[in-house]
C-alpha cells in the first residue's frame, strides 16, 4: 500500500471522527438526541513476502451510545410520574373548592341552622323568618355549585380524553412511519441514529401520555402496544383510537375505543396524562358526588321530617303549623334529592312551621299560639343531631361532620398523590440522569476529542507531504 | 462518570425552580397568616379547624340566643316590679280605707286611686315587647294577656324556650295566668284585678266589712304580692343562670380561637426565617449557575 493510501485513509478517518464530533456540538440542545462515536479499525493490511504490511485505518461504523434498559425505565417513571401529576393538578381542584369558606358548605350549614336560631328565639318576626328562606336557599346554592364544578371537571376529562387521543393517534403514526424509514435504512446498512433517536423520542412522549409496552423486533421495527396488550404501532401500521360514549354513567362520559368495532378499552388504560385523568374521574369525582347527594338527602329529609306536620307526628313529635296556623309542609323539595336538584319548597316566610301543634304537656291542640317556637327548636337541634347523616347502616354522623369527612377524605388522597409525584419525579431524574451520562452530549469532551481528530488529521496531511516529498526526489533523481 | 452538558443546565433550572416554588409558597403562608392554605396541607388540621369553626359559630348563636332571653326577661323584670310596688301601694290604700275614721266621700276618693293604680297594673300585665309581643300571654303572642274589663286571661300556658348554652335552654316568658291569677283566702281563683276592681266597688258604695272586702282583701294583696314576688325571684335567678351560661360559652368560645388559631395560624417567626434561608438557597443557586454555565473547554481553543 502506498504511502499517500495510507495518509489518505487517516485524513478521512480523521474527518469523518471530526464530522460526528461537529454533529454532536451541533445537536447538544437538542431533546432525545443521544451522542454517536465513529468507531475506527485497521484497514486490511498487505501480504508481502512473508510479511503483513499495514494500510492504515477506516471508519466500520457511526453508533448511537445508548442505553436500552435505562430508556425503558425512564419511560415507565416518565408514565408514573406524568399519571401523578395530572390527577394531583385535578384532585387539587377538588381539594380547594370542598376548603373554600365562599363554596365550601361547612359555611353554608352553620349559617343555616344560626339562622334557623333566630327563627326560635322569635317565631312570629317576619324578617327572621325570611332570613331563615334566604340562608336555606343558599344553602341548596351551595350544594348545587359544589356539584356542577364537580359536572365541569368531568368535562375537563372529557375534553383532555379528546384531546389525548389526538396526540396518541398522530404520534402512534409518526411511529410507524418511522418504522418504515428505518426498515429501509437498515436494508441499505448501517444504523439510522438520528432516524431512532426521533423514534425514541416520541415513544417517550406518548408514554407521557399513556403506559405503553414497547417490543423491538429482529428488523429494527417497534411494536407499541397499550392496556392489556392493543397493539397501537404494530411494524409500519399504526391503529387509531376513538372516543365513545359511555353511557352506563350519569352524565354519560367520554371513553377510549380501540380497533373498527371501538371497543371500550378505558377501564385496561393506566399511567400518562390519560391515566391519572381517568384515575381522578373513577375515584374522587363519583365518590365526592356520591357523598354530596348523601347530604344533600339528609338534610332534604331530616329537615323535611320535622318541619312537616305529618311526618313530624309519625316520628312521635307534637306536630308541626306555620304562622298562620296551617299544618306544616316540607321546607326542601322532597322529590329527587340529589346535591345538583337540592332546592327550597316554600316561598312564604309565613309558611316555615315554627310552632308545634299540640301543647306537650295536655296534648291539647295549640295551633292558635304563634309564639310557639317548639318546633324552631327541634329544627334548631338538628344542626348538632348526631344521627341525621347515614353514612353505612349503623354508621351515623351529624352534618358538619359529614361534611368533615369528606373534606378530609379528598385532603388525604390529594395529600398522597403529592407525596407520590414527588417520589415519582425524583426516581424519573434519577433514572434520566443515568440514562443521560451513557447516552447525552458533553461539550468538554466533545471539545477534547476535536482537539484529538484535528491533530490527528495535521498529522495525516503531514503523511501526505512526506510522500510528496519522497515522489519528488525519486522523480529529480532520474 | 461523566455529566451530559444539558442535563448540568437543565438541573440547575429545575433546582431553581423548585426551590422558587417553595419560596412562593412561604410568600403566600406569609402574606397571608395562614398555614394552611388547602386542606390537603395538612389534613387533619383542616378536619379540626372545620369542627372547631362550626362550634364557635354555634356558641356565637347561643350568645345572640341569651341576648334575646335576657332581653324579654329583663322587660318582665322590671314590669314585674312595677307591679308589686303597685299592689303594695293598692294594699297601703286598703289599710287606710278600711280604717273606720273614713267616711264614705274619703273611701270613694282612695276608691278612685286605686282604680287608677288597678288600670297600670293591668297595662303592666299587657306589656308588649319590641316586636309588639305580649309578654305574659304565652304563645298567644298577639292575644292581649288580660281583658281591661273582664279581666278574663286569654292568653295560654306556653313558655318560650331558647337554647342558651349546649345543654341549657331557659324559659323567656311568663304566663300571665301563673302570674296575676290567684286563689284567694275564700279560695276562688281569679285574676287580682278582678279582686281589687270588686274592693274598689265596695269602697264607692261604701259596703266594706264583709268578706272578702274586709281584712281578707289585705291578705288577698300579700297573696298577690308573694306571687309576684316569687316570679320576680325566678326571673333573677334565670337571668344570673343566663350570666353564668355566657360566660362558659365565652370561655368556650376563647379556648376555641385559641385553638383555631394554632392550627390555622402562621408562626411568622419560623415562616419568616424560612423565607429568608430559602431565598439564600435560591440565591446561591442562580450564582452556582452562572459560574457553572461559564466553565467549558472551548474558552480556550
Amino acid at each position: 500500500m502506498s504511502l499517500l493510501g495510507i495518509g489518505t485513509s487517516a485524513l478521512l478517518t480523521a474527518q469523518g471522527n471530526l464530522s460526528t464530533t461537529s454533529h454532536n456540538i451541533s445537536n447538544v440542545n437538542t431533546e432525545g438526541y443521544t451522542r454517536q462515536r465513529a468507531d475506527q479499525a485497521t484497514r486490511t493490511p498487505d501480504y508481502k513476502g512473508d510479511m503483513y504490511f499495514g494500510t492504515g485505518v477506516q471508519i466500520t461504523s457511526v453508533e448511537r451510545v445508548y442505553d436500552t434498559f435505562l430508556a425503558s425505565q425512564v419511560r415507565t417513571y416518565t408514565a408514573q410520574e406524568a399519571a401523578q401529576r395530572s390527577y394531583l393538578s385535578y384532585s387539587q381542584q377538588v381539594d380547594d373548592l370542598l376548603g373554600s369558606e365562599d363554596l365550601g358548605l361547612s359555611t353554608g350549614i352553620s349559617e343555616f341552622f344560626n339562622s334557623v336560631n333566630e327563627v326560635a328565639n322569635d317565631p312570629t318576626s317576619i324578617a327572621a323568618r325570611q332570613l331563615m328562606l334566604t340562608r336555606g336557599e343558599l344553602l341548596a346554592n351551595r350544594f348545587n355549585t359544589m356539584d356542577s364544578q364537580l359536572t365541569k371537571l368531568d368535562e375537563q376529562v372529557d375534553y383532555d380524553i379528546t384531546v389525548a387521543i389526538d396526540d396518541i393517534n398522530n404520534l402512534s403514526k409518526s411511529i410507524a412511519e418511522l418504522n418504515s424509514a428505518i426498515t429501509a435504512a437498515t436494508g441499505a446498512g448501517g444504523s439510522p441514529n438520528d432516524l431512532l433517536d426521533k423514534r425514541d423520542k416520541l415513544i417517550t412522549d406518548l408514554s407521557e401520555i399513556v403506559s405503553v409496552n414497547v417490543i423491538e423486533q429482529s428488523n429494527g421495527t417497534t411494536n407499541i402496544l397499550i392496556g392489556n396488550g392493543q397493539a397501537l404501532v404494530a411494524g409500519t401500521k399504526s391503529m387509531a383510537l376513538t372516543t365513545v360514549t359511555d353511557t352506563s354513567t350519569s352524565p354519560p362520559r367520554l371513553g377510549i375505543g380501540y380497533g373498527d368495532s371501538s371497543t371500550n378499552i378505558t377501564s385496561q388504560l393506566s399511567g400518562g396524562t390519560l391515566g391519572g385523568a381517568l384515575d381522578f374521574r373513577d375515584t374522587i369525582i363519583d365518590d365526592v358526588r356520591a357523598e354530596l347527594d348523601v347530604l344533600a338527602q339528609a338534610v332534604v329529609e331530616g329537615f323535611n321530617a320535622v318541619h312537616n306536620n305529618t311526618t313530624n307526628i309519625a316520628n312521635g313529635g307534637q306536630g308541626s303549623v306555620d304562622l298562620d296556623g296551617n299544618d306544616g309542609g316540607d321546607f326542601f323539595n322532597p322529590a329527587n334529592i340529589t346535591a345538583a336538584t337540592i332546592s327550597l319548597a316554600i316561598s312564604d316566610p309565613r309558611a316555615i312551621a315554627a310552632s308545634s301543634k299540640f301543647d306537650a304537656a295536655t296534648g291539647t291542640i295549640n295551633i292558635s299560639g304563634s309564639g310557639n317556637n317548639e318546633n324552631a327548636l327541634a329544627l334548631a337541634n338538628l344542626e348538632t343531631d348526631k344521627t341525621l347523616v347515614t353514612i353505612a347502616p349503623g354508621v351515623t354522623r351529624s352534618l358538619s361532620e359529614g361534611y368533615a369527612v369528606l373534606v378530609s377524605d379528598v385532603a388525604t388522597r390529594t395529600q398522597q398523590a403529592e407525596a407520590s409525584q414527588e417520589t415519582q419525579l425524583a426516581l424519573l431524574q434519577q433514572t434520566e440522569q443515568r440514562f443521560d451520562a451513557v447516552g447525552g452530549v458533553n461539550l468538554d469532551e466533545e471539545a477534547a476529542q476535536l482537539i484529538k481528530f484535528q491533530q490527528a488529521y495535521q498529522a495525516a496531511s503531514q503523511i501526505i507531504i512526506v510522500s510528496n516529498t519522497i515522489f519528488d526526489s525519486l522523480i529529480n533523481a532520474v | 462518570m461523566r455529566i451530559s452538558t444539558s442535563y448540568i443546565q437543565q438541573q440547575s433550572v429545575d433546582t431553581m425552580l423548585a426551590q422558587q416554588k417553595q419560596l412562593a409558597d412561604t410568600q403566600l403562608q406569609v402574606s397571608t397568616g395562614q398555614r394552611i392554605l388547602r386542606p390537603s396541607d395538612d389534613p387533619v388540621a383542616a378536619v379540626k379547624s372545620l369542627n372547631y369553626q362550626r362550634e364557635v359559630s354555634i356558641n356565637e348563636q347561643y350568645q345572640a340566643n341569651a341576648d334575646v332571653a335576657n332581653n324579654k326577661l329583663n322587660a318582665a323584670e322590671n314590669a314585674l316590679t312595677s307591679a308589686t310596688n303597685i299592689v303594695q301601694r293598692i294594699r297601703e290604700l286598703a289599710v287606710q280605707a278600711l280604717n273606720d275614721s273614713n267616711d264614705a266621700n274619703a273611701r270613694a276618693g282612695i276608691a278612685e286611686e286605686i282604680d287608677e293604680l288597678n288600670k297600670s297594673l293591668v297595662s303592666l300585665a299587657n306589656t308588649t315587647d319590641a316586636n309588639g309581643e305580649f309578654l305574659f300571654s304565652g304563645y298567644q303572642s298577639f292575644t292581649q294577656a288580660f281583658d281591661t274589663t273582664t279581666f278574663a286571661y286569654g292568653g295560654d300556658g306556653g313558655q318560650r324556650s331558647m337554647r342558651v348554652g349546649s345543654d341549657y335552654s331557659v324559659e323567656s316568658t311568663f304566663p300571665g295566668d301563673e302570674l296575676f291569677v290567684i286563689t284567694n283566702a275564700d279560695t276562688t281563683t281569679q285574676a287580682v284585678f278582678q279582686t281589687i276592681d270588686d274592693f274598689s266597688t265596695a269602697l264607692k258604695a261604701n259596703t266594706i266589712g264583709t268578706a272578702p272586702n274586709n281584712g281578707e282583701f289585705l291578705d288577698n294583696m300579700s297573696t298577690a304580692i308573694d306571687s309576684l314576688t316569687t316570679a320576680r325571684t325566678a326571673v333573677g335567678a334565670r337571668i344570673n343562670s343566663i350570666d353564668q351560661q355566657r360566660s362558659i360559652n365565652e370561655d368556650s368560645l376563647a379556648s376555641l380561637e385559641t385553638s383555631l388559631t394554632k392550627l390555622k395560624d402562621l408562626d411568622y417567626a419560623e415562616a419568616i426565617s424560612r423565607l429568608n434561608s430559602q431565598t439564600t438557597g435560591l440565591q446561591a443557586a442562580q450564582q452556582a449557575y452562572v459560574k457553572v454555565q461559564g466553565l467549558s473547554l472551548f474558552n480556550f481553543l
